[in-house]
């Protein structure tokens, strides 16, 4: 709290440095294991679209436009 | 089981990680445990050590046990944080709506006082801080306590000393072999067990964990906050002197929105100049001194030299920012006596930003 009141230029040094950490650490896990990825929010709405279009909630008259 | 059913690995977990969100537990400190100590008790035995991994073991279990990271669901880590997405976003909007005010003033030539460019310079460092700590899990109290047989046998294997690894090397390749191991629990010690059974999933050829030291020293751990940190390794030890110059120079840059302004007396108006230049050139000259620090440390033995390296970047430059970084904000408050009427005007469209005043 003191740090952002008196010095935030520390703060958002340590904040950059503790991403670029993060990042190091995380691209170090998905070059081993790339299917750990989680996936972002453009591809997490297809996966939903997608699953709610098979799901059996839908009825076959919509799912016949994604299916043909 | 396919694949994909392991939890995925994120900027969340990653931030968790290095802000020593997971720590080991257990007595590996003791090489002899009592016989009544079991490793997989979970107890409050005061000779068991709580242990968070440095960011170089973390990349070796990230490399080779990720799954001991990935067992602890997202949702589990955003759960123990304080702050929701909801709150960071109305933060962002009052920081924004204050950043846009000021550059409205000035766009509409109103003056800014001293305390609105200090608040801005302010502003604009924890917008940038809140969106690079977007995905952080902030205000965790306690870090989460990795008790698993896996997390434990994970822990082994980082606390064995040489010897101890190539007993358990020696162990686990046993096994592999479907040979009766020749050294037991009743021979051997514990922990070299439980390494062993952490090196037969890496099999054929393991890697052995790093050999710098591989846990945070117990006084140095800040969580919920941040480590210190320390000395980084190439690249990374570049990055940070760049971040240094950066973040200090954006600072300080804002300050400079009042060179010209309506400052009470010439000596403070200088005296506020002087303080911007040295807060904003403050990282530049620290990156100066620690490369000048390296060179010397190349080329010229000499004590002077290296005192007077070590004098300025630890006590003279650090000194003259924290003096210089006072003065603004202490002047700033001063300058409110002396505002013109002006000041108080509000440029017209702001009001129309939704905002708490």
């Amino acid at each position: 709290m003191f740090i952002t009141l008196l010095a935030p230029e520390v703060l958002l040094y340590l904040a950059i440095n503790e991403r670029i950490k993060a990042g190091i650490l995380l691209r170090k896990a998905l070059k081993f294991y790339p299917h750990l990825e989680k996936p972002g929010m453009f591809v997490s709405v297809c996966h939903w679209v997608r699953g709610r279009v098979k799901s059996k909630d839908v009825s076959a008259k919509c799912q016949s436009l994604v299916i043909y | 089981m396919a694949q994909t059913s392991q939890p995925p690995f994120g900027l969340v977990h990653a931030f968790y990680a290095v802000m020593g969100g997971f720590a080991f537990y257990g007595p590996f400190d003791d090489n002899s445990p009592t016989a009544e100590e079991s490793f997989f008790q979970i107890s409050t035995n005061p000779r068991h050590t709580v242990e968070v991994p440095k960011i170089n073991t973390l990349e070796y279990i990230v490399e080779h046990f990720p799954h001991i990271l990935t067992d602890i669901p997202e949702e589990y880590i955003l759960d123990q944080a304080a702050s929701s997405s909801l709150s960071k976003a109305l933060l962002i909007v009052q920081v924004a709506w204050f950043c846009t005010n000021c550059a409205s003033r000035l766009y509409q030539r109103l003056p800014l006082s001293l305390l609105e460019v200090t608040t801005a310079a302010h502003a604009f460092c924890t917008l940038i801080t809140y969106f690079v700590w977007w995905s952080k899990p902030l205000n965790v109290v306690a870090p989460t306590i990795m008790r698993e047989k896996e997390a434990r046998e994970v822990y082994a294997l980082l606390k064995c000393s040489d010897d101890e690894y190539e007993k358990a090397l020696e162990m686990a390749q046993k096994r592999a072999a479907a040979d009766p191991p020749t050294l037991s629990t009743a021979h051997g010690s514990e922990k070299v067990v439980l390494a062993a059974d952490a090196l037969q999933h890496l099999l054929p050829t393991p890697e052995r964990p790093p050999h710098s030291s591989r846990f945070h020293d117990g006084g140095r751990i800040m969580v919920p906050g941040i480590f210190k940190t320390g000395p980084g390794r190439g690249l990374t030890e570049l990055l940070s002197v760049g971040l240094l110059i950066i973040s200090t120079m954006l600072y300080g840059l804002v300050h400079f929105l009042a060179w010209g302004g309506r400052i009470p007396t010439s000596l403070e108006r200088l005296l506020w100049q002087v303080s911007s230049l040295v807060v904003a050139c403050s990282g530049l000259a620290e990156a100066f001194m620690v490369l000048l620090g390296a060179w010397w440390e190349d080329t010229i033995s000499g004590k002077i030299a290296e005192v007077f390296v070590i004098l300025t970047a630890a006590v003279v430059i650090p000194f003259a920012h924290i003096l210089a970084s006072g003065f603004l904000i202490v002047e700033s408050f001063r300058e409110l006596s002396f505002l013109d009427s002006a000041a108080y005007q509000l440029p017209s469209w702001t009001n129309y930003w939704p905002h708490f005043s």
